[in-house]
């Protein structure tokens, strides 16, 4: 009941002047609390930044050489002829079968929709899609966000159908037959200025093509989608406007056209051999990536294909951005944290040896060495830096229990809808292990020089000092 | 970790043996030391000769000012002299480095401040039990040395009370007892009834003198205070840091201890 091992006596001092402890404490708790709390939303960010990613365009895309830098305007140029091929053997690579989820074919094109009578139209960038696999790609969730799948507006199984992104619905003047959030009332809907004129002779090629197909059975708008084929020759189809969905950027949402990939291939390549411009890999853990990529590239190499992987980060190199800007902030406030804590615990350290000086002396004449003297002052700094951190780890997450449970919702810098607002510190050790380390090596750090002063002082004088 | 005791060497210096007993415990020889602050150098000690014997209790007397604290200091290894050399329980301490001399503290040497120096932190168990811990005694031994010491101070009631919680009389005892747990060969006590009334202190005085004689240690006491030099086998009286010639004891009484508390 007596013993007394080399850390009571330190703990036992620590809490001597337990208002100080407590300051201390408490500037290492915050420290670590706002390091945790930043970090764990940034981590969120990122990773609901990826989850919209991957949910549209997969972890990874096979494409033909120098398309994604090239050819994103010309998928005459850059299609992938035998994508069936590929797709067939990417299913049933043992390697890839287990970490794939979703493999689906793309088509990326350039195009022109508009409705000729009414004199509206627009560019678009069309997207054929297989919509089955979109909305299973659009179920991934692997940081477990609380929200349910949305599901794509381009309807399965409909081969007539389009969806549009709701700028593209706007300008088009498609308001009220979509049902489209603030659309301005009274505005010309002739000859809108944004859209894109439509020559004579192209309107009079679409009222050909889609001759006797409006009005629509169902009540639906139709459009005209118009492209240049593999000749160079226009090729225009008429479509059913299914909807109109928000993809969560306005730039995305004005530029925005869904279709089935047989509609996109037959605009582009006409009777032609059908072709896509990616074939999409969706995984089911990031963590995968590059034993899939390394597969995927060994596989392009064995088959001799004309093809490069890119993965999600490359195609949408925001996601690299945000991440590094989240990086700085936190290095920033890290640095800031970082700083109070040296100086605090320094300076209550500091303090410390000075109030006990004549205990030193008293310690070392009986034979207490300048190293014992040492090490009990860091510990006494690495216990106040370890309740500190642990306690701030404590609360933090607990801080991080409440926020993720009280349904906050934020809308995030260039985007338009609103998600959830959650905290993910959990998700990798990282963050927890990282900040924990940081600051107790900072505490220890700032208990280094009043330690060591406190070994160095004579005897003699430490004895004699009031 | 250096058991300097197991490599004794012999006494060097004027040691005068007295009749009974062995070789001296501490011999200075040529001490001298001066404070230095700035450029003005205050000398201290200027030229000390002195042999102290062991099994007895010595008092070195002298005015304030007058050297005893700085000379108990250089016993006690925790400062080192400008000149001459120290033997202390057959040391050459001036050749030990820090650790070594802290080592040679830890092993044989017990102190006594006038200010009681306890630990705050620690029960006067706790603080008796310190120097054992130092020199990794068992815990078996460690429980058994420390009650008795708290036992010969007359403190076994008060072991579990932190030094705030006892009176000065009953804190030196406590600080008397911690000295004398490790068994040491040499004790050194600065002044240790100065913060005491003089009743307090008188008690203190017996206490010490019974110990020593029981523990049959080297005791080693300053003081300004007249009635010690009573109790002392030996008095050192020093003047401007130089000593005088010795006064010997009134009497040894060789009685037994007498009881305490
Ligand atoms: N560290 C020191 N620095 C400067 N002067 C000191 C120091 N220690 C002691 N002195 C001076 O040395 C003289 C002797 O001190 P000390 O040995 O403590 O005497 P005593 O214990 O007999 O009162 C005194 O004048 C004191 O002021
Ligand atoms: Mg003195």
């Amino acid at each position: 009941m007596f013993s007394l091992n080399s850390l009571a006596l330190p703990l036992r001092n620590v809490m001597r002047n337990r208002r100080r402890t407590l300051v201390t404490l408490i500037t290492l708790i915050v420290g670590e609390i706002a390091l945790l709390i930043f970090g764990g939303y940034a981590n969120a960010v990122v990773d609901g930044m990826q989850t919209g990613i991957v949910q549209q365009i997969g972890h990874l895309q096979l494409q033909r050489k120098n398309y994604f830098l090239l050819g994103t305007g010309s998928p005459v140029d850059y299609g992938i002829a035998d994508y069936r091929q590929v797709m067939t053997e990417v299913e049933r690579d043992p390697v890839l079968k287990p970490l794939v989820q979703v493999v689906t074919p793309l088509l990326q094109l350039q195009g022109i929709a508009g409705d000729f009578n009414r004199g509206v139209s627009r560019t678009v960038a069309g997207y054929g899609y297989v919509a089955g696999d979109q909305n299973r790609m659009r179920e991934w969730n692997e940081y477990r966000f609380p929200i349910e799948p949305k599901k794509i507006a381009l309807p399965e199984g409909q081969s007539d159908a389009v969806s549009l992104g709701i700028g593209v619905a706007r300008t088009l003047r498609l308001c009220d037959a979509l049902a489209v959030p603030n659309c301005p009332k009274g505005e010309p809907t002739a000859r809108s200025s944004g859209g894109a004129a439509m020559p004579d002779d192209l309107g009079a090629l679409s009222e050909a093509e889609a001759a006797g197909a409006r009005p629509a059975a169902d009540g639906k708008p139709r459009l005209d989608v118009l492209a240049a084929t593999a000749n160079g020759a226009p090729n225009v189809i008429n479509a059913r406007v299914a909807a109109a969905e928000s993809l969560g950027v306005k730039e995305i949402d004005d530029s925005y056209m869904a279709m089935p990939l047989e509609m996109a291939q037959q605009l582009v390549y006409g009777r032609d051999r059908p072709q896509v411009t990616s074939v999409v890999l969706q995984l089911r853990s990031t963590a995968d990536i590059d034993t899939a990529r390394a597969r995927l590239e060994a596989l392009i190499k064995a088959r001799g294909w004309d093809l490069e992987v890119l993965d999600y980060r490359t195609l949408f190199p925001a996601y690299d951005q945000t991440r590094a800007l989240f990086a700085s902030i936190f290095g920033f406030i890290l640095l800031l944290i970082g700083t109070i804590v040296l100086f605090s615990v320094a300076n209550t350290m500091s303090t410390v040896v000075m109030e006990r000086t004549v205990e030193i002396g008293t310690l070392r004449s009986m034979g207490v060495r300048r190293g014992g003297i040492a090490r009990q002052f860091l510990g006494e700094g690495l216990i106040i830096g370890a309740l500190g951190t642990v306690l701030g780890c404590g609360l933090a997450v607990l801080c991080a229990l409440a926020i993720n449970s009280a349904g906050f919702t934020w809308t995030p810098p260039n985007s338009i809808e609103k998600i959830p607002l959650v905290v993910h510190m959990f998700n990798t050790p990282d963050l927890i292990v990282g900040s924990v380390v940081a600051l107790l090596l900072l505490a220890a750090i700032s208990s280094l020089l009043p330690a060591y002063r406190a070994a160095r002082i004579p005897v003699v004088e430490a004895l004699r000092h009031v | 970790m250096n058991r300097t005791n197991e490599t004794r060497q012999p006494p060097v210096g004027q040691a005068e043996p007295r009749a009974g007993s062995s070789r001296p415990a501490v011999i200075v020889h040529g001490v001298h030391k001066a404070y230095r602050s700035g450029t003005l150098d205050t000398p201290v000690l200027r030229g000390v000769d002195l042999s102290i014997e062991t099994d007895q209790l010595s008092v070195l007397s002298g005015p304030s000012g007058s050297g005893k604290t700085t000379l108990l200091n250089l016993i006690g290894c925790i400062d080192r002299p400008d000149r001459g050399d120290l033997t202390v329980l057959g040391q050459q301490v001036g050749r030990l480095n820090d650790d070594q001399l802290s080592d040679f503290r830890r092993d044989h040497i017990g102190f006594v401040f006038q200010n009681f120096n306890l630990l705050p932190v620690l029960t006067a168990y706790e603080n008796v039990e310190y120097p054992l811990l130092l020199a990794r005694v068992p815990a078996d031994e460690r429980k058994r040395r420390v009650k008795a010491a708290l036992d010969q101070v007359g403190l076994a009631a008060q072991m579990r009370h932190y030094p705030a919680q006892l009176s000065g009389g009953q804190r030196q005892r406590v600080a008397i007892a911690r000295a004398f747990v490790k068994a040491p060969a040499l004790i050194l006590a600065d002044e240790p009834t100065a913060n005491l009334d003089s009743e307090n202190g008188a008690a203190i005085v017996a206490l010490m003198r019974a110990l020593q004689r029981q523990h049959n240690v080297a005791f080693v006491i300053s003081s300004h205070d007249p009635q010690l030099k009573a109790h002392a086998d030996r008095v050192y009286p020093i003047r401007d840091g130089r000593l005088l010639p010795p006064e010997t004891a009134p009497v040894r009484a060789e009685t037994a201890a007498p009881s305490l508390v």
